[in-house]
């Protein structure tokens, strides 16, 4: 075989390949959104007004079904994960939430999402997110007031 | 416009959120200007919560990660299994019935199942292959999209929560809010559940 056939097949083969390397690596990733928001009851100079950062329109829906009545977007991260690869966020209150890609499928993203408060565990969850859903952790007080950050799957389908 | 007094009336529908939707608007106004509705909703959402973490608290003591695959498998144990009738039993039974007749060796089922393709192949190559030049052909029904798993806008629906942990001190709840389908974790001090 010469070399210019050598050549040839070799290119063959990687127009093959790497197309399909490249198919299987967007199967594995995902990217994930993690919003932390500070809800609050503050007394507002205009009563009627219900105050939610306008940057979190997404979530307005959400928002309004919970006892609060501003809305303050604390963090929005995005982050490309692959299978075991993990992400944290810092919160207000010494707390740290790590979340960590369990598995990916066509169907869905499992994640694995830790809350620590001062390097210690407080809550641990597994979650399975079909398309593009996200779920809300709420509850943690701070002394400005309670965090809710919603964790969302963004990514090839 | 709602009062003060109304709003107590349709507190409970108001928690469950089972008031229909222009009642909801209603008190949604209320809430706003009223710093004490607003504070009386809150107290009882609250509670809720605590409730709900309670009674997690109860069940999330329960391992319960096998119940799916074991539900599944006892459903599929439950499920008789549907005895299928060969298709050339009742064709045997009748030449059996038919004066005692028994079948040539070519009428075992694989071969009867090969001349029964035979056949089949005879009959389409007669209708379809035979067909005058330009007579139009039958047009394949066009492929249908794929049916997407879930529907624009109801993607909040698509969440499962797994498995649930908490720390000790602390107490962990999950529910889904009923308009909007958002899937929440609750997380809560122990004090603050026990409503100290």
């Amino acid at each position: 075989m010469g070399c210019t056939n050598k050549v040839t097949v070799l290119a063959l083969i990687a127009g093959l390949v790497v197309p399909a390397l490249a198919l299987a690596a967007d199967n594995d990733h995902a990217t994930i959104q993690v919003t932390a928001v500070l809800a609050t009851n503050r007394a507002k100079a205009k009563p009627k007004a219900k105050e939610v950062d306008p940057r979190l329109h997404v979530l307005k829906s959400q928002l309004r079904r919970f006892p609060f009545r501003n809305y303050k977007l604390l963090r929005m991260e995005s982050y490309d994960l692959r299978r075991s690869d993990q992400c944290g966020v810092e919160l207000p209150g010494s707390r740290y939430l790590q979340v960590t890609a369990v598995e990916r499928t066509p169907q869905y993203l499992k994640l694995r999402i830790i809350l620590n408060q001062n390097n210690r565990p407080v809550m641990a969850a597994q979650v399975s997110l079909q398309g593009n859903s996200r779920v809300l952790l709420a509850g943690p007080r701070t002394d400005d007031g309670t965090l809710l950050v919603a964790i969302g799957a963004k990514g090839p389908r | 416009m709602i009062t003060c007094n109304d709003f107590a009336e349709r507190l409970d529908l108001y928690l469950d959120h089972r008031l229909a939707r222009d009642e909801q608007l209603s008190v949604d106004r209320h809430l706003h200007d009223c710093d004490a509705c607003s504070a009386l909703a809150g107290r009882h959402q609250e509670r809720q919560v605590i409730l709900r973490t309670a009674v997690t608290d109860v069940v999330a003591a329960v391992d319960v990660s096998g119940l799916w695959g074991a539900v599944h498998r006892a459903i599929e144990h439950d499920v008789p299994a549907k005895r299928v009738r060969a298709w050339w039993v009742p064709l045997r039974d009748w030449l059996r019935g038919a004066g005692g007749w028994t079948a040539p060796a070519w009428l075992t089922p694989l071969r009867l199942t090969g001349w029964a393709a035979a056949a089949v192949a005879a009959i389409v190559f007669v209708a379809f292959g035979l067909r005058a030049p330009g007579t139009p052909r039958v047009q394949v029904a066009e492929r249908q999209p794929a049916v997407s798993m879930s529907k624009p806008g109801s993607q909040l629906h698509n969440v499962r929560v797994d498995s649930l942990q908490a720390s000790e001190g602390h107490t962990v709840a999950t529910w889904m809010q009923p308009h909007t389908g958002a899937q929440i974790i609750w997380v809560a001090d122990a004090d603050a559940a026990a409503g100290r």
